[in-house]
Order: structure tokens, then C-alpha cells, then sequence
């Protein structure tokens, strides 16, 4: 998986390219430990995202916890599989989703 | 080379799962083998020592009776086994329970049935097997007790074939152990330390195979077993059938077997007399420890081919047989070595003049052969072609070995060479018949006769996984190509490969915990009559993910998700290990 991040002031922005699954996740969890503090924004740019798994939405779901004190969150481009994904583990309602 | 055709080379079936399970089973189906034999070459070797020549040829008249135990407890326990190990490959598993009750209930009658009229007319029983009037008296002596012993010696068939069904190889081992030792240390001390005589040679015989039946039973009665007796007994002529399909070519081989001796007998004590007879008396004493390779390595498979045929797992089975060979023509090579050093010290044994190097090599030359035949007609047997079982075994054990030992006799050849000619002429045959079925039937593979047609079209994938993140990943990654070669849409690909990928993880998980180190997967993804599924099959610890109590654990995360995306799973526990099938739901 490639991850992009890309700082904008208080404005995180990541996006993922390829595979989020049980082997990339820690990878993500990594660059988002290094880089979350601090920030009020947060976001995923999921365009090029073709698969995501259980491990990848715990990450997922962490940063939301994270971001939750700290600012806000937005997961935007998301394809019609993996929103598919998010809305089987009702994670639609829990993630700010556009 | 392009990057899909890459991927879809990249998810092949090894061995390694297989080799782990079949490994487990040798063993003990070897050991088992060895001590049904032992039985019989120890009381004739100890009673013939202590006692006399009469009394050693009254154990050897007595083996017909014997004989028809392991014929009928080899008959109901096969065939309804083997049906067992079917309806377990194709997830039906109280299918599988009925026949194990019909076995346990058929065991039970035909041994009390057998008992009961056999004691009635033990004297026409004993004058059919021995006409000598010095020799009767010791065949009644023997023949009664093995008799009043019949139950347990046919019900051991019971816990032998399901046991090693249920995964429980130690247990097996050790109940054989039990029957062989026992049968030894009682032998000595019921003939040389009490004078028994040829009854204390049976009643020895009797109370190891009771004890060591006791134990099985035990074992296969326990509550956490994967079979549970109630009184059943399959009526319609449809099950029958199958159970007899099945059954038939092992009761066939100890039939055919007892045929098989009686006419060799009789030619050879034509030709040479009875000193050829007692030469051949030995060497059929020492192939039934070559017997341990060529009955033991096919019944080891048995259980696993049963149920990988159930479910057309082409390439299991064939990997299987493939196994066979390779590990049993290293047990060959151990013995024909051990017959051509210890020659001389059986000899002395069995008290002969005639040498007995040259018999004992062709004999253990033939184990190579002979056990091929058995490894092909015991998969044969397993993939419901039982024709072509019964004709390999009536080909080797009574046409090839008469026309061999006739060609012998005739054209003055070492004579045991027909042990070698029988076995290598079968072959022959088999081979060019398996030619034209070739040429008829295309859509069947050249030897194991196998139908392709689905994973040549792409339909069905085997391949294996190491229980490692990363193959587990990649491999849930390639799985992609079989589902573009389906006409699969996205969805339903990721669907398929979330499976794969939580299923798997949380099975590793577990097993890590559990500090089982040994785990690998075996999977097969298929896509037929519109359904799609993956059948996954891993060793290690006793785990189902979708276990019905819903655990909150944010592990099981992953298995929530694809409760939601599955029409079902089904687990099931056979020979030690799991199997679980996922069929996805159609959308």
C-alpha cells in the first residue's frame, strides 16, 4: 500500500493507494502516530483504495477516536466496494463519510 | 509472462498440510496392520516351539475362521466408514452419524450371530477345517475359544475405522499396541508358563483383542467425540448398497486372500512337496509384516480420501496417492533389506532346511508393486469406482497369482517369482485398461480417472497458505484472478477475499495463543451453479470462527463483518482436523 500525506497547517491529509488489509495496516497506524498530533483536521482520501479489511477500519476507527478531541475527520472518495464495507459493519455511522 | 497469469501461477495446492495429517495417521494404520498379523505368525511360532507340528497346523487350519472375522468386521466397518467419510466432504454430517450407528449395530449383530451358530455347529465346523483326526482335537480347542471371542474381534473394526475418522491416530496406536503386546506377553505365559496349549494360545488371543476393544470403544463412546451411538440401523436398499459398494473391496481382499492361500497350498504341495509348503508357510508369515506397508500406507489415506472425494478435491487426492507411494517405497526399501539380512534367523525360526533368502526377496521385491495396487484401488474404492477396485483386486490376489504360479510350475521358473509376476502383471493390465478408458472418456484423467472439467474451466481453485500475515494476505489478494475468470463483480471479489483474509487471521490468532505453532491451511475457492464459496481446512487447535456465542472482542470484528455477507458456514472435525465452509451470499 502507498500512503501520500500531505500537511496543510492544523490539516492532515492522507491518501491511500492500494490495499488496507491485516499486512499494511500497522504501516498506516505508524505514519498516522507520527504525524496526528497537533492537528485539528484530518483527512482520507480514499480514491485509490481498492480493498480495506477489519484491521484497516480499526485504524480507521482510531483516528476517529483520536480526532474526536482534537478536531474532525472526513473520509471522502471512498468506491462503491468499500462503501459497501462501511456500511455492512455500520461504520457509516460512525465515520463522517462524503 | 503478464501480471495476472503470474498471480493465478502463484496459488498452488503443496503438500505440506496433507503430509502433516497423513503423517499423523501412518503410524498407527501400520502398527495396526502389524498387530492383526502378529497375532496369528506369534501363536503359530510360540505353539509350534512349545508344542508340536500338529498344534502349529491347527492354528493354520484354524485361519479361515479368523479369516471371516476380518472379512465381516472389515465388510461393515469399511463400507460404512468410507460412506461416513464421504458425507463429511459434502457437509452432511448426520448422514455421517447414521452410519456410524448402522456399523456399530451391524458389528454387534453379526458377531453375536456368528457366535452363537458357530458354537452350535463347532463339530461340522471342525471337520470342514480339519480332516486329520489327530489335528481336531487341537482345531475344537482353538476354534471354541476364538469363537467365544468373537465379539470383540469383530467390534475392534468399530473403533479402528472411526477413530482414525475422528483424528484419534494415538489412540488407535495404542490400542493395537495393546492388542500385540498383550496377545505376546499372554501367549508365554498361558503356553510355556501355565501348558495350556493351543487354548491358551486363543484364550491369550481373546483377552488381548477384548482389552484392547474395551479401550477403543471407550474412546470412540466418549462424549467429546465427533460420533455418538444410538441403536440405528440403516433399512433401505439404497444405503445398503452404497454400504456394500463400499465395503466390498476390503472384505473381497481377506476373502479372495483365504482363496488365494488354499490353492497356492495345494499347487505347491504338488510340485514340492511339503517342504515347499512349509517354506511358503514362512514366507506368508513374513509378508504379513510387508502387509503392514501394503494395507497399512492406503488405510492411513483412507479417512482423508474418503473425504476429499466426498467433495471432488481432485488435486488432494491425487497429491494423497502421490504421498503414498513416496513414504511406503521407503518402508519397502527397510524391509526387503531386513527380510535379506534376517533370512537365516527365520529359517531357524520355523525349524526348515530349504533356504528361504531367495523366497523372502522375491516376496518383499513384490511389496513395491503390490503396494501401488493398493494405493490405486484404495483410491479407486474412495472415488465410488469400485469396479475398477474389485478388478485390480481380483487380478492380483487370484488371477495373476494362479496364471504366475502355473507359468512357474510349467516353465520351471524360481517358483515365488509368481508373487513379483502377479503384481507386475496387474499393473499391466490396469495400465492398458486405463489406456481405453482414456481414449472413451477425455473428460477423465489417464490413471486416476479423475474428472478435471471444473478446474480446467477455472470453476474450482485449490491452493495452500502458510499461517503467516503476509501469504494470507497476498493470497487474499490472489484470489482475484479466479474471480475475474467467474465473472465475478467487485463486490462479490471483495467479499471473497475478506473472507479468506479474516477467517484465516483469526484462526492464527487463536492458535498462537493457544501456543500451536503447527498450524497450516489447505483452501479451496470455488464457483458452481451460481454459488461461490471457499472451503478452508487447517490442522491445529479446535476453533470455529463463527462459533454461535457472539463475542464482543474486537478480534471477531472481522467475523462479524462476513456474518453479514455470508449465506453460511459449516464446521466440521475430521481426522484432527478443520474444516470450514463459507458460502457467500448471492446478491
Amino acid at each position: 500500500m502507498n500512503i501520500e500525506k500531505n500537511v496543510n497547517g492544523t490539516q492532515l491529509q492522507i491518501a491511500l493507494e492500494g490495499r488496507l488489509d491485516t499486512n499494511s495496516s500497522p504501516q498506516l497506524e505508524g505514519t498516522l502516530k507520527q504525524n496526528i498530533g497537533g492537528m485539528d483536521s484530518l483527512i482520507f482520501d480514499l480514491k485509490d483504495l481498492v480493498y480495506i479489511s477489519s484491521a484497516g477500519l480499526r485504524v480507521l476507527l482510531n483516528a476517529q477516536k483520536v480526532m474526536n478531541k482534537q478536531g474532525n475527520m472526513i473520509i471522502k472518495n471512498s468506491n462503491e466496494e468499500i462503501m459497501d464495507i462501511f456500511d455492512v459493519t455500520g461504520f457509516v455511522d460512525i465515520l463522517n463519510i462524503e | 509472462m503478464n501480471k495476472t497469469l503470474r498471480q493465478a501461477q502463484s496459488l498452488k495446492q503443496n503438500t505440506d498440510f496433507l503430509k502433516n495429517t497423513f503423517r499423523k495417521a501412518v503410524f498407527p494404520c501400520m502398527l495396526s496392520t502389524l498387530s492383526a498379523n502378529i497375532n496369528v505368525f506369534v501363536d503359530g511360532m510360540l505353539v509350534g516351539n512349545r508344542i508340536g507340528i500338529d498344534a502349529l497346523a491347527a492354528i493354520n487350519l484354524s485361519l479361515p475362521l479368523y479369516l471371516l472375522f476380518c472379512v465381516g468386521g472389515s465388510f461393515f466397518a469399511s463400507g460404512t466408514a468410507i460412506n461416513a467419510a464421504r458425507a463429511i466432504g459434502k457437509n452432511d454430517s448426520a448422514k455421517s452419524q447414521e452410519y456410524y450407528c448402522t456399523c456399530i449395530t451391524g458389528l454387534f449383530t453379526l458377531s453375536i450371530l456368528i457366535m452363537v451358530i458357530g458354537l452350535l455347529f463347532r463339530n461340522p465346523l471342525v471337520a470342514f477345517l480339519c480332516s486329520d483326526k489327530n489335528i481336531q482335537p487341537f482345531v475344537m480347542q482353538y476354534v471354541v475359544i476364538t469363537l467365544i471371542g468373537t465379539l470383540p474381534k469383530i467390534m475392534i473394526y468399530a473403533p479402528f475405522w472411526y477413530l482414525r475418522l475422528d483424528g484419534k491416530n494415538m489412540e488407535v496406536t495404542a490400542m493395537m499396541a495393546v492388542m500385540s503386546v498383550g496377545n505376546v506377553l499372554l501367549d508365554v505365559l498361558f503356553v510355556y508358563v501355565w501348558d495350556m496349549g493351543v487354548f491358551g494360545a486363543g484364550l491369550a488371543s481373546v483377552i488381548a483383542t477384548t482389552v484392547a476393544c474395551v479401550m477403543g470403544m471407550v474412546c470412540l463412546l466418549r462424549k467429546d467425540g465427533t460420533f455418538h451411538f444410538r441403536p440405528f440401523c440403516y433399512k433401505k436398499i439404497t444405503e445398503w448398497k452404497e454400504i456394500v459398494e463400499a465395503g466390498m473391496p476390503a472384505a473381497l481382499n481377506n476373502l479372495l486372500s483365504a482363496i488365494r492361500i488354499l490353492f497356492i497350498n495345494s499347487i505347491l504341495m504338488n510340485y514340492g512337496g511339503g517342504a515347499m509348503v512349509a517354506v511358503f508357510t514362512a514366507v506368508t508369515g513374513i509378508a504379513g509384516f510387508g502387509e503392514c506397508i501394503t494395507l497399512g500406507i492406503p488405510q492411513a489415506a483412507s479417512a482423508m480420501l474418503g473425504v476429499y472425494s466426498g467433495e471432488k478435491d481432485n488435486g488432494s487426492c491425487s497429491l494423497l496417492v502421490k504421498l503414498q507411494w513416496m513414504t511406503g517405497c521407503v518402508y519397502t526399501c527397510i524391509f526387503l533389506i531386513a527380510c535379506m539380512a534376517a533370512a537365516g534367523v527365520i529359517q531357524d525360526i520355523y525349524r526348515l532346511e530349504d533356504s528361504l533368502l531367495a523366497p523372502l526377496v522375491w516376496m518383499a521385491v513384490s511389496v513395491f508393486p503390490a503396494l501401488f495396487c493398493n494405493i490405486v484401488s484404495g483410491y479407486y474404492n474412495m472415488a465410488k469406482k469400485t469396479i475398477w477396485a474389485n478388478g485390480i483386486i481380483f487380478s492380483r490376489v487370484i488371477v495373476m497369482t494362479y496364471i504366475g504360479i502355473r507359468l512357474a510350475v510349467y516353465w520351471n521358473w524360481p517358483v515365488y517369482s509368481f508373487l513379483l509376476f502377479a503384481e507386475l502383471a496387474t499393473i499391466t493390465v490396469w495400465f492398458a485398461a486405463t489406456g481405453i478408458n482414456h481414449r472413451l472418456h477425455t473428460e477423465e484423467t489417464r490413471f486416476l480417472l479423475m474428472n478435471t472439467v471444473l478446474e480446467q474451466r477455472g470453476r474450482i481453485l485449490n491452493f495452500s497458505v502458510g499461517a503467516v500475515t503476509e501469504e494470507i494476505c497476498n493470497a487474499s489478494e490472489r484470489i482475484m484472478t479466479f474471480c475475474e475468470t467467474n465473472g465475478m463483480n467487485q463486490k462479490k471479489t471483495m467479499r471473497l477475499q475478506l473472507a479468506i483474509e479474516e477467517i484465516m487471521t483469526l484462526i492464527c490468532q487463536v492458535n498462537e495463543e493457544k501456543g500451536d505453532r503447527n498450524l497450516t491451511f489447505d483452501l479451496r475457492a470455488y464457483s458452481l451453479d451460481g454459488i461461490t464459496g471457499i472451503r478452508i481446512r487447517y490442522n491445529g487447535v479446535q476453533f470455529n470462527p463463527f462459533d454461535g456465542t457472539t463475542n464482543e472482542d474486537d478480534r471477531y470484528m472481522g467475523i462479524h463483518m462476513i456474518r453479514k455477507m455470508i449465506e453460511k458456514s459449516v464446521y466440521l472435525r475430521t481426522f484432527g482436523v478443520n474444516t470450514l465452509q463459507v458460502i457467500l451470499r448471492e446478491e
